[in-house]
This record gives structure tokens, sequence and C-alpha cells, in this order.
């Protein structure tokens, strides 16, 4: 039985079908996923995604609840048949070629679903054989990171260790996607700074990872790029130094401002307030100088980050980072 | 898809699964199956030994055979009890006939039907808990789970089927052999002193007495013939699993179809009933899966072959039990062919 092997697992489907497009993990076109009801119009759930994965990519994937990444994480894995377009998962339709497709992929989903009459050395070893692999080894060193039971029923431990307990199942085999649909549920920040530094040094190697997540702190500090879908859409899709470019500006007034910035910026002069709270799009040299010309003290420059951004395109009001 | 991949080890893994998953409750079950029919022929060795002299005693009092007394227990509303026994064919008079009444009992058809409606709904049951996600997320077809519990259901019918007939045996071999015991000594002076003073005269009460089998003749046993219906039970059992099967794989809640089958199930064996007993609705009974059920027939070596009369066809004959495998098959199927094509519902 060969051990797991990292991402080298794509290079080994040997006498499979050759597989379409691949050097991308996920290929999605157009995809669409409608509900047909008898009594009422069909639900678009999902409206023509485009969306690639590259080996080595951090992708997240965000948006309110409803707005169809679930949906496109099914589809992704063959749980749903695409209404339009396709998808297809290390080159194979996850719909008709299944198994082909899935052996280049690992699901963690936001509900936590496990044999909970099962040890993790049981599971895990279950869900390995069942990919043709034996991962022992693997599960002991993942174990000890997550400091974990390896013989304990996992329907007798927290709701913390089973999440581990199945961040373990899934991450043994090493395949080359990994799906996880908010993988830091229920973790404490020390497993939660260990996950990311695990998803970090996988990217390294080569591992793909799509990323949902509510924390955009996360997906903030570990995705290569993000998605924001909104009402079944793709709404935005923004690269990691995009997502940094904007800055918030904060400042108290010594006095009125002389000119106008030169870039477009949103917030408060500070006319009435004697408060300068600005966000800017295009952060440069030339708000700089502006800044300089400004009777400006206490001046405080941050990224926006995602969560602003975020919320500007929803329109909705983020507590803090946490959405 | 490529077909010519080696899918044995996924499913001799998920055949494991189920093992391990349902081992308690088919160690269960197989006792519950077992202890009924012990405890049914330890129960009916006191009918067998005691009662049936008495009623015998009653009947050559009146000049009447067993026969007769039959006629007027289940003649009229009485009927009913007749068709819950397992119909004409079954007399009272014979041991084995008693005895095999087990294989018909509510209580066993019940438990039957209870284990098929719980395995027949397991996936949708993994559905629910979102363990058939996990599973469907590796590199497992759904054909692979689908026909991993055709399988493992196909190895416990017969195990099921033979737990009840072999209950039944062990306890038809605990009880040999039957001996007639005599009527209580107050019970015949009761009847003696009930009797008209001229009745006392023994040429007076000279009726003409029926010619009746030997008492040793029937009470003869003979448990390993009760092995002979365990096909009989299992393919039942088959058929009602696989019908739970093809339902299921339409549902979306256990739960809801989990009632659904339990109130069909209850209806084709009210319909199967009752059509015995009024004549106009007996073309129903072939619709219903316990028409093809004759567990007794096999047992006692009367054949396994049914003509379809309701219905109006006298030939040609069919094999009960391939119709109930057939049923089954036929179910599994359908249910694995919409599983397969089907959306996969978010667990609850």
């Amino acid at each position: 039985m060969p051990a797991a092997t990292g991402t080298a697992n794509i290079l080994t489907l040997g006498k499979d079908p050759v597989p379409e497009s691949p050097h991308l993990l996920v290929e999605m076109k157009g995809l669409g996923k409608s509900y047909n009801s008898l009594f009422s119009p069909p639900f678009w759930a999902l409206h023509s995604l485009n969306l690639t994965v590259r080996p080595g990519e951090v992708v997240g994937l965000l948006g309110p609840n409803g707005s169809g990444k679930s949906t496109a994480l099914r589809l992704l894995l063959g749980f749903l048949r695409p209404s339009t377009g396709s998808v297809r998962l290390a080159g194979y339709d996850p719909w008709t070629q299944g198994y082909l497709a899935r052996r280049a992929v690992a699901y963690l989903p936001g509900e936590l679903r496990l044999y909970e009459n099962l040890t993790l050395r049981q599971m895990a070893g279950f869900l390995a054989n069942l990919r043709g692999m034996e991962v022992d080894s693997e599960i002991r060193h993942l174990a000890d990171i997550f400091r974990l039971p390896l013989d304990t029923v996992l329907r007798n431990g927290s709701s913390g260790m089973r999440r581990k307990a199945a961040l373990v199942a899934l991450l043994a085999p090493r395949p080359p996607l990994l799906v996880l649909d908010e993988p830091t549920n229920t973790l404490d920040p020390a497993m939660r700074a260990a996950l990311l530094e695990i998803i970090a040094e996988g990217a390294k190697q080569g591992q793909a990872i799509l990323f949902s997540s509510h924390v955009l702190e996360e997906v903030e500090a570990v995705c290569h790029r993000v998605i924001i879908l909104r009402h079944g859409k793709l709404e935005a899709e923004w690269e990691r130094s995009e997502m940094r470019r904007g800055r918030r500006i904060q400042a108290k007034l010594a006095g009125p401002i002389t000119s106008g910035p030169p870039v477009r910026v949103e917030g408060d002069m500070g006319t009435l307030s004697q408060k300068l709270d600005l966000e800017v799009e295009n952060f440069g040299p030339a708000i700089l100088n502006w800044l300089a010309s400004q009777p400006v003290t206490d001046l405080r420059i941050e990224p926006m980050g995602i969560g602003r951004l975020y919320q500007a395109i929803h329109g909705e009001r983020a507590l803090g980072v946490e959405l | 898809m490529n077909r010519s991949r080696p899918e044995t080890k996924p499913l001799a893994l998920l055949l494991g699964r189920l093992g391990c998953d349902w081992q308690f409750w088919l160690t269960g079950f197989c006792v519950i199956l077992v202890t009924f029919g012990v405890v049914w022929a330890l129960v009916l060795r006191r009918t067998l030994e005691d009662i049936s002299p008495f009623f015998r005693l009653l009947a050559s009092q009146s000049g009447l055979s067993s026969k007769d007394l039959e006629g007027v227990v289940f003649g009229g509303p009485g009927k009913m009890l007749r068709t819950l026994i397992g119909g004409d064919r079954i007399s009272l008079e014979n041991a084995m006939d008693v005895l095999s009444i087990a294989l018909v009992h509510p209580l066993a058809v019940g438990l039957l039907g209870l284990w098929a409606i719980g395995r027949g709904t397991s996936l949708l049951g993994e559905l629910d808990r979102g363990t058939l996600e996990l599973l469907l997320s590796q590199p497992v077809t759904r054909r692979i789970v689908n026909l991993s519990q055709v399988i493992f259901d196909f190895i416990c019918w017969p195990v099921l089927g033979l737990c009840l007939c072999g209950g039944l045996a062990i306890g038809t071999w605990w009880i040999s052999p039957i001996r007639e015991k005599p009527v209580n000594g107050d019970i015949l002076e009761k009847i003696e002193a009930s009797k008209p003073w001229w009745m006392r005269f023994e040429f007076l009460n000279q009726k003409p007495q029926k010619t009746e089998r030997p008492f040793s003749d029937r009470m003869q046993l003979s448990p390993p013939v009760f092995l002979k219906a365990a096909p009989a039970v299992a393919a039942l059992g088959f058929a009602m699993s696989g019908i739970s099967f093809a339902i299921a794989s339409f549902g979306r809640s256990r739960i809801k179809v989990l009632g659904i089958l339990a109130t069909l199930f209850f209806l084709m064996y009210l319909a199967n009933l009752l059509a015995q007993l009024f004549e106009p609705m007996e073309w129903v009974r072939p619709l219903t899966v316990f028409y093809y059920y004759h567990p007794q027939e096999l047992a006692l070596g009367q054949g396994d072959f049914i003509r379809l009369r309701e219905w109006g066809l006298d030939q040609p004959r069919v094999s009960a039990l391939g119709v109930l495998l057939l049923i089954g098959f036929f179910g599994y199927g359908l249910g694995s062919w919409y599983m397969a094509k089907r959306d996969l519902p978010v667990p609850i």
C-alpha cells in the first residue's frame, strides 16, 4: 500500500483516463445550480461561477450565509449535479468521475460529521484505507501536533477534540487539494495558529487549499486570493496584494483642511468633528504628500483589510473582523 | 469513468464498517428471534400435551372429531384467526402445523419488518447524520456504497431467517417427544355429573365415533424440518428491506420515511389478512409482500408455488420465494439507481 506522498499523489493517476487541464486542481466554468420546485419558480443557489485553483494556492471563499459557498463546494465534490456550466477537480468531472476526482481532495465540512463510535486512529485509518493508503505515522505526527489521544472514542471527546480529529483524518493522506469549510471553528487560539501554519506549510509544498471562513483575519493571513460570493454570484476576486492595498487613515486635526485629497477617498473629512477618518483605495505617495501638507496630529494609518472591503461591498456593518 | 479499477477493496472496507456498526443490533435481533422460537415451542407444549386431549375428550363426548371442533372455532369471525395462523392448510391436530404458526405470528413478522425498515433506511440515516457525506468525500463511488448495503442485507437476512427457524427447531427438539397427559380426574367427574341420567347408561350413549389419526402420529415432531422455512423468512425480509431502500432513496428525512414505511407494511399486512375474509377484495392480496410469504408450506413440504387465483390466473404457477427475491432486488435496484443520480442533500 503506498504511503502518503504529498502532492505526488496527483501524479500517480497512471492507468486512469487522462484528466483535462491537469495543471489546474479546480476549474469551474459558468457553474450554476438551481433547485426546481413544483409550486415555485426555480431557485438559483449559484450563478455562472468561474474559478480556478492551482497547486500551491490558498484561495479564500467568503460570503454571507446563503451566498452559495457551500453549494460551490458541494458541486466541486460531486455531491450535486451542476445545472449549468462545468466543474473539474484535478481534471476530472466530480459528478461522473467522482472516484478519480475525489482522490485529489480531502474535505472538512462546516458541520462536523464523524463516525463517533470509532477512535481517531480507527476513523483516520478507515478513511485513508479507502484511498488505498496507510497513514499511521502521519496520524501519530498530526495527533502530536494537535495534542490528541489516538485511542479515545470520538463521541467521548469535546467538540474541539472532534474537530481536531477531523482535521487529522483530513490532513493525514496529504491530498493535493484541501477543501476546508470553516476549519478553525471551536479551535483554541494555539490550535488555530497551528492549523494555519500547517496550511501555509502545505501550500509551500504545492498543496492547494480552498478555504471558507467567517474569520477574515485568518483568510487575510493565509489566502493568496479571495473570492467573495453574494446571492450566488461572484461579487469580487482579489489577489493578496489587492487586499492589502487600501488603507484607513485616522488623525486629529489642529486646524481646517486646506485642500482636497488628490485621490478618491471615503469617510469623514473632520469638518465638524476635527477628526479625520478616511478610507482610501489607492494609497501611495500622493496621499502621503497631501497628509504632510495638512494640520494633522496623532496620525494612524493601517491596512483596510478584507473586513472593511467586505463591509464596503455588502453594505453591512462588520463587528471587528468577525462577520 | 474507468471501470477497470479494483473496487473490491473499498467494498470490503465498507462491508467491514457496516459489520462493525450493526454487530450489536444484529446480535440482539438474532437473540430475540431465537428466543421467540424457543419460547413459542415451550408455550405450545402445554397446549399440545394438556389442552389438546381435553378438546378431544369434549369432541368424543359429543361424537365430533377434532376437525369438527376446528370448524366451530374458526367459523364466522374466527376465520380471521385461521388466516392469521396460516390459513386452511394448517391443521390444529398436528403438532408440527401448530408449531409452524410461529413463522407467521404477527410478532415474528413485526420483528422482521422492524429490522427491514431499520436496515432499508440506514443509508438515509447516514445522510441525516452526515456520515454519508464524509464517506462520499473519499474516492468511493455511490455505486459501491449502495452495493455494500445490498450485499450486507443479503448476508444478514439468511442469518436472521436461520435464527427464527433455528430457534423454533431448538424449541421443538426441547419439547420432544410430546406425550398425551390424561385429562384431570375432577374434570372427568364434572363431565359425568353434567350428563342427564339416561345418558349415563352406556348403551343409550352410543354415538358414531369419527375415525381420528392416532395421537402419536399427530404429535410426531421433526425439528430440522423448520430450517427449510429459513429461505422464506429471509426472502420476505429481503423484499421488505428492498422496498424500504427504494422508498428511502427518494426521501430526505429518516424519521418521515420510517413513518411511511411502518404505515405501508402495516396496511399491506392488514390488506392481506382482510382480503382473505372478504372475497371481493381478494385481488388486493398479490399486491402485498405477505401474500408471497409461505414459510409453513416450505417447512411442511407443501411446496412453494402460488397460482395467483386471485387475479384469475390459475397457470402458470409462480415461485413465492422467487417473487420475494425479485421484489427485493427490484427495490434495491431502483433505490441504488436513484441514489446514484440524486443530489446529495445537506445533512440535517
